[in-house]
C-alpha cells in the first residue's frame, strides 16, 4: 500500500466511525425514552394479568372462547422483529428462535406466522417460510393502536377456528446490557389449574361473568402493547451497543492503519536519505 | 379512629400513561360504573368497573388528593386498593388553563361533529376535559 491509499482508508474509516457514534447516540437516547416507556407500562399490564388470572382461574373454562383451545389445527406464532436493521443480533436471535420453534416445539402441527417489523418480514421471505400477516412499520409511529392491529388480527383467527393457541416470540429486555428471547402464550389465556387458596367471597360489580370478558379482550391488548415495549427497548439497547462496538472497532482499525503509515512514511524518509548519501558519496 | 380493620388502605393507582401511585389513605371514593362508592378499611373483596371521573382520596394527614381518572377497573382486597386506569392525573399535576383550553376545544369539536359518527368521541373528549378541571378544584366524585 502506498501512502495516498492510506490516508484514503484512514479517512474513510473515520467517517464510518463518527456514523456508528452518531448512531449509538441516537440509540442511547431513544433507549432512555424507551426504558421510561417500560417502567410505566410493566406494572400496569403485570396488575391486569394477575386480576386477569384471578377471575379466569374461577371461570371454567367454557365459559369463555378466550380460556379454551380454538377448534383449528393450527398454532399462531406472533414474531417481533424491528423495523430497522444495525442492530447486532436482535433479528437474528428472533428469526433463528422461530426456526427451532417451528422444527422443535411445533414438529408435525402446522405454524402461521403473524410477523411484526420489516426485518422479520425479509428474513422468512429470504429463507422462502410462508407468513399469513405481516405487520411492517408498526414502530414508526408507535402507539396504542399499533398493539391492537396485531391483536384485532389474530384475536379473530383464533374465535374463527383457524388457530388452536396462539403464541408470541420476542425479545424481553432485561438491562441496558441485556435482553432475553421469550415465547409466551397468549391464547387460550392460560389459567392456574390448581386452586391452592380457597376462593374469596367477591363482591362484583357489574357481574363476575361481565367483568371476565372485559378482563380477558382488554389484557391481551395490554400485553400486546407491552410486548412491543420490551421489544422496543431491547432493539435500541442492542443498537447501542452494537453501535458502540462498531465504534470501537473503527478506533482500533484506525490505530493500526496510522501505525503503518507512520512506518510506511519513515522507510519512504529513510530511503531518500538513503539515495542522497549515496548519490552524494558517488560524486565524492 | 382505628377501626376493628385496621386504619389504613394501602392506594395503587396504575395507570398506562404514568409510573404507579403508591399512597397510604384512609379512604377513597371511586366513580364506578354504578355510581360513586367509598372503601374504607376491612371493606369487602370487590371488583368492580370504574368511569371517567374524578378519584379523592385521603391521606393519613388527612388531606385530600383528587384524580381525573379515565375509567377502568378496582380491585378491593385486605386493605389493598388496586386501581386500574389509562390515564390518571394528581390535582396538583393539572394545570386550570391548560384544562379549560383542553374543555373549550372539546366544546367546539363536539358542536362540529354533531350528525357524524365522532359525536361519540368528541363528548368522551368533553368529558375527560370537565373532568379534569373538576379534578384540579378538588370536587368530589360525583358524577
Amino acid at each position: 500500500m502506498n501512502l495516498q491509499e492510506i490516508r484514503r482508508r484512514i479517512s474513510s474509516v473515520k467517517n464510518t466511525q463518527k456514523i456508528t457514534r452518531a448512531m449509538k447516540m441516537v440509540a442511547a437516547s431513544k433507549l432512555r425514552r424507551a426504558q421510561e416507556a417500560i417502567r410505566r407500562t410493566r406494572p400496569y399490564a403485570h396488575n391486569m394479568g394477575d386480576l386477569t388470572t384471578i377471575l379466569a382461574s374461577r371461570a371454567e373454562p367454557d365459559k369463555h372462547p378466550l380460556l379454551q383451545p380454538g377448534s383449528g389445527g393450527a398454532a399462531g406464532l406472533v414474531v417481533v422483529t424491528s423495523d430497522r436493521g444495525l442492530c447486532g443480533g436482535f433479528n437474528g436471535n428472533i428469526i433463528n428462535e422461530t426456526m427451532r420453534i417451528i422444527h422443535e416445539e411445533f414438529a408435525g402441527t402446522p405454524v402461521e406466522l403473524i410477523v411484526v417489523g420489516r426485518k422479520g418480514v425479509d428474513a422468512f421471505k429470504r429463507r422462502n417460510v410462508t407468513v399469513c400477516r405481516t405487520f411492517p412499520g408498526l414502530f414508526d409511529r408507535f402507539s396504542v393502536s399499533s398493539a391492537s392491529s396485531v391483536v384485532d388480527d389474530f384475536v379473530p383467527r383464533f374465535t374463527s377456528g383457524e388457530f388452536r393457541e396462539v403464541y408470541c416470540v420476542y425479545n424481553e429486555f432485561k438491562t441496558a446490557l441485556s435482553q432475553r428471547v421469550v415465547l409466551e402464550r397468549l391464547l387460550p389465556y392460560p389459567s392456574l389449574e390448581t386452586a391452592e387458596t380457597p376462593p374469596v367471597d367477591y363482591i362484583f360489580e357489574p357481574s363476575e361473568d361481565q367483568l371476565l370478558f372485559q378482563l380477558l379482550v382488554n389484557n391481551i391488548y395490554v400485553q400486546m402493547y407491552r410486548i412491543l415495549h420490551e421489544s422496543a427497548a431491547s432493539e435500541h439497547s442492542a443498537r447501542m451497543r452494537s453501535m458502540d462496538s462498531a465504534t470501537r472497532n473503527a478506533g482500533e482499525i484506525i490505530g493500526k492503519l496510522t501505525l503503518t503509515y507512520n512506518k510506511e512514511r519513515q522507510a519512504e524518509i529513510t530511503r531518500e536519505v538513503t539515495e542522497v548519501i549515496s548519490a552524494a558519496e558517488a560524486v565524492g | 379512629m382505628p377501626g376493628p380493620y385496621g386504619d389504613s388502605l394501602s392506594l395503587e393507582i396504575s395507570a398506562l400513561d404514568r409510573e404507579p401511585v403508591r399512597i397510604e389513605v384512609a379512604d377513597v371514593s371511586l366513580p364506578g360504573t354504578e355510581g360513586v362508592f367509598t372503601v374504607l378499611p376491612g371493606h369487602a373483596p370487590m371488583v368492580a368497573t370504574i368511569t371517567i371521573g374524578v378519584l379523592t382520596a385521603t391521606l393519613l394527614s388527612g388531606i385530600r388528593h383528587s384524580f381525573a381518572v379515565s375509567g377502568g377497573l378496582v380491585h378491593v382486597i385486605q386493605n389493598k386498593v388496586l386501581v386500574l386506569t389509562q390515564t390518571a392525573e394528581m390535582d396538583t399535576e393539572i394545570d386550570l388553563d391548560r384544562a379549560e383550553a383542553a374543555r373549550q376545544r372539546a366544546e367546539q369539536e363536539l358542536n362540529n361533529a354533531k350528525g357524524t359518527a365522532d359525536v361519540a368521541f368528541a363528548e368522551v373528549a368533553l368529558k375527560r376535559a370537565i373532568i379534569r378541571i373538576r379534578a384540579r378544584r378538588g370536587e368530589s366524585a360525583g358524577a
